[in-house]
């Protein structure tokens, strides 16, 4: 049994939640074993928060054992195969749960906590966060989906489903486009918009995949 | 986005397969069950229990949903239901659960009626994420001699709910369903089970001995749930299938339950042992004497894991002594009793016990990443852009500028209690619902030298609050309270308090006058402030600093977020096809005084470089137009600016 782990980070009101979420359904419609956590709570309010997505997957002809399969909501350390954060210097905070050859995916999109904008802590530099990461897994890639979204739709209302398209573009998750689609078109309230947002993602994610890691 | 939807938290298909979060299963499994009735106070973990039968309470008849002023009154008002012959559901947080201790302990002794089951769902909190401590409320179980159930899946936060109303009218006692964070805030697949519909209406069998407890009344009531305890030890903890077993040969067994059971079963997985037998324990209180001795008759060592105090380890070992089990029981001399435990502890303490090496060193990595990330800002919650709490905070902490004031801070439960951390450091102590104000008020009459200012939120105050408040004007303390009220009950997910104006359904209701009852209590010296009006709100605090006696302020303007919410769609509209107003920094005229940032301190105010200087920026994706910074600004350097139709705010920024 293969167990698959999909870590997403960011802060309170980025959409980690939503993303998760959608993760976890497209995987029950695929008929996979799905588990999963979030950050609710005090964590929302410009808190950094997170969502674990966990997938097991039966090999061919392999019978369900319940001594293999997931059971923790939490990813365990050094699990993760993707590892997705919406936020630049958030994208450390967790780093533990990145495997050795997991793929991080880090939106270079920067949110001053209180703290930085008061001038008390710096914000740390892309190269040295980038630095950073490649200490747990030499797979780092770096994305703007804050950018791509202002660029096309003149606002950030795109981020969200662009970073999801982004993932997807991995080849990590374990559920087919046409399933994520079906869900957005299910969950999103403005569907046709987030299904045009999310294939945009993936054209742009194949790019920065094939451009090769940071 | 919401998940599940409505649909799916009443859908008539038995079998259907749903994600659902833990929450969400329990009160699906709530209403499987039959509930005519359910109540709750909002608090993290457990708040989208109560949430999402309000969702759906409208389209059940026979379901009577309230949101109740407190826990204590909630439990009392599913005590009516049940007594009156009706399932009866009443969810709230674990801190929660101390409120509600009065009705409680009583009500074991009461009991349930046949058709009345009642459950009690406890949210509990290990690592204290949203909570001010981490009390283990399985002792509560103990304490009160009621059942205790602890789900560790989501398909078991629904079905051990079902289970729990059935073995509350069989053994005419409450059962505590017992969640944590981690299995409230789990997100899984469930199995949908049958509806029930609940009975149209009940009726109250009076039974004066059963009902009116006190004297030799009370005692025979203590005796008769003894007895009904006994019997469920004895006939149902053996063979309920809320415990079950996974078999093994190996000489040590696990005995565990909950989050804990799946934090063992991967990190026997990590450690390649597949022969240990485990008994996960769906019942945790009462244990069944006959079932550890069995599950024991092979084994040379019992480990048990479980997350905060050592509860089943003292249940099991009490078991051990009393049937001469003479063997070692381990728990937690392996793992910690405090914070959360994970599948990496897990793996650490069962290696330790089966002389495995692990195949990832936890502490090792830990350590990497505590390095890699040490340039890492610290990110506390604070309060949102446009929050008219930060509005408050700013106005009192300039009332107080310049003069001689030692001043205490006492604060609360609430989206305010970020006021404790920069930029405005105004917390002291934090305690529980509505203390700040009490614990204040008996310092006034010690602390003489410096001056009592407490904060505490609509909801907190309509909670608990009305009491203390009453007892510092009758006890003559030296409090300036300040009533941060924005209309709803804002960190749980803005569930509405008598004062909103809107009952659970969003339908119009009488709004309460939170002024009223301040000045019904005996307050002399009430105001009202806006903290959008900066001037005013300064003046106003200023005026209340310096008297003496109980003043209270009442600052009121709605929390934004929900403001917002609620107009969403006249907010695009508007940003489609209207005039637009938003504010901006003229880089000019700004001096960097950094008011707007370091006293204020927006999340929606940056710095930004301007022909070489620096200068305050605002970035428009984040701020909500609430007009503060603009009224704060030195320089008068924020200035409104119109957008007109067919251009974007960013578009227009970047003119």
């Amino acid at each position: 049994m293969k167990k698959i782990n999909v870590y997403i980070c960011g802060v309170g009101g980025q959409g980690t939640m939503t993303l998760g979420q959608l993760l976890k359904e497209a995987g029950l419609v695929d008929g996979l074993v799905v588990t999963g956590t979030e950050s609710r709570g005090a964590s929302q309010r410009e808190g950094a928060v997170d969502s674990h997505v966990r997938f097991a997957v039966l090999e061919k002809g392999e019978k369900f054992n319940e001594r293999k399969s997931i059971h923790s909501p939490l990813i365990p350390i050094r699990q993760a195969q993707l590892y997705l954060s919406m936020e630049m210097a958030e994208t450390l905070r967790n780093i533990k749960y990145v495997a050795e050859d997991g793929i991080i995916i880090m939106n270079n999109y920067e949110i001053w906590p209180p703290q930085v904008r008061t001038g008390e802590m710096p914000y740390p530099s892309l190269d040295k966060v980038v630095e950073n990461l490649k200490q747990f897994s030499k797979n780092v890639y770096v994305v703007n989906a804050n950018k791509l979204s202002e660029e096309r739709y003149g606002d950030y209302s795109g981020v969200n489903m662009i970073f999801l398209g982004i993932a997807m573009a991995t080849g990590k998750i374990p559920v087919r486009v046409e399933t994520l689609e079906k869900v957005i078109r299910e969950r999103m309230w403005n569907p046709e918009k987030s299904i045009e947002q999310f294939r945009f993602g993936l054209e742009e994610g194949k790019k920065i995949l094939a451009a090769g890691p940071a | 986005m919401e998940v599940p939807t409505i649909k799916e938290l009443i859908s008539r298909e038995k079998g259907k397969k749903v994600v659902m979060l833990g929450n969400e299963a329990m009160a699906r499994g709530a209403l499987e069950a039959g509930i005519g009735f359910a109540s709750t106070y909002p608090g993290t973990p457990a708040s989208e229990v109560g949430d999402s039968i309000a969702q759906v309470a409208e389209q059940i008849p026979g379901l009577t949903f309230q949101y109740s002023t407190n826990e204590y009154v909630a439990l009392e008002n599913a005590i009516g239901a049940s007594w009156s012959g009706v399932r009866a559901l009443c969810a709230m947080k674990m801190v929660g659960m101390n409120v509600a201790a009065d009705p409680l302990f009583t009500l074991a002794y009461s009991g349930v009626t046949p058709t009345g089951g009642l459950v009690i769902i406890n949210g509990g909190d290990p690592a204290a994420l949203s909570s001010t401590n981490e009390q283990d409320n399985r002792y509560y179980g103990l304490h009160a001699r009621i059942p205790v159930v602890e789900p560790a899946s989501v398909q078991e936060s629904k079905d051990f709910v079902v289970e729990a109303f059935n073995i509350s009218e069989k053994f005419d006692v409450p059962v505590i369903v017992n969640s944590t964070a981690r299995a409230c805030h789990a997100v899984g697949v469930v199995e949908l089970g049958e509806l029930r519909d609940p009975p149209k209406e009940g009726r109250f069998v009076k039974n004066w001995s059963k009902y009116y407890n006190t004297l030799v009344l009370a005692v025979m009531n203590h005796q008769k749930l003894i007895n009904n305890q006994n019997k469920m030890i004895n006939e149902y903890a053996p063979v309920t299938k809320l415990n079950t077993i996974l078999p093994g040969d190996s000489k040590t067994g696990i005995i565990t339950s909950g989050m804990s059971y799946n934090y063992t079963l991967e990190a026997l997985d990590v450690l390649g042992i597949y022969d240990v037998p485990i008994l996960k324990l769906g019942l945790v209180y009462p244990l069944s004497p006959k079932q550890i001795v069995d599950f024991a008759s092979k084994l040379e060592q019992i480990i048990i894991m479980e997350e905060l105090d050592p509860f089943l380890e003292g249940e099991v070992k009490k078991i051990a002594y009393d049937q001469g089990l003479e063997i070692p029981i381990r728990g937690k001399e392996l793992f910690p009793a405090t914070g959360e435990l994970n599948t990496d502890i897990a793996v650490q303490a069962y290696a330790k016990v089966f002389g495995k090496i692990p195949p990832i060193d936890m502490n090792e990595v830990n350590l990497k990443a505590l390095g890699a990330s040490a340039i890492l800002p610290m990110r506390t919650p604070t309060m949102c852009p446009g929050c008219p709490h930060r509005a408050t905070y700013y106005a009192i902490k300039k009332a107080i500028e310049g003069k001689n004031y030692d001043v205490v801070w006492a604060n609360d439960i609430g989206c305010y209690a970020t006021g404790a951390l920069p930029p405005f450091q105004m917390g002291d102590f934090m305690t529980c619902m509505s203390a700040g104000e009490s614990i204040a008020a008996g310092m006034s009459y010690k602390a003489k030298s410096q001056k009592m200012v407490a904060f505490i939120g609509d909801s907190t105050f309509l909670h608990t609050g009305i009491p203390g408040l009453l007892n510092a004007v009758w006890n003559d303390a030296d409090l300036l309270l300040v009533i941060m009220d924005n209309r709803w009950t804002a960190m749980t997910g803005h569930q509405p308090t008598p004062a909103s104006g809107v009952n659970w359904s969003g339908k119009q209701a009488k709004a309460v006058s939170i002024r009223d009852i301040v000045s019904a209590l005996g307050v002399d010296y009430v105001r009202v402030a806006d903290p959008f009006n900066v001037k005013n709100a300064i003046a106003i605090f200023e005026d209340a600093l310096k008297r003496t006696g109980v003043r209270v302020v009442i600052s009121q303007q709605e929390c934004l977020l929900e403001a917002r919410r609620r107009n969403r769609a006249v907010i695009e509209e508007k940003r489609e096809k209207g005039v637009r107003q938003y504010i901006d920094v003229n880089e000019d005229a700004c001096i960097f005084c950094e008011e707007c940032i370091k006293e204020f301190g927006c999340p929606a105010l940056t710095v930004a470089e301007f022909e070489g200087e620096k200068v305050s920026h605002i970035d428009l994706s984040r701020c909500v137009e609430c007009m503060v910074c603009k009224q704060l600004c030195k320089g008068c350097a924020i200035t409104v600016t119109k957008v007109w139709p067919g251009t974007t705010i960013l578009e227009e920024g970047k003119k």
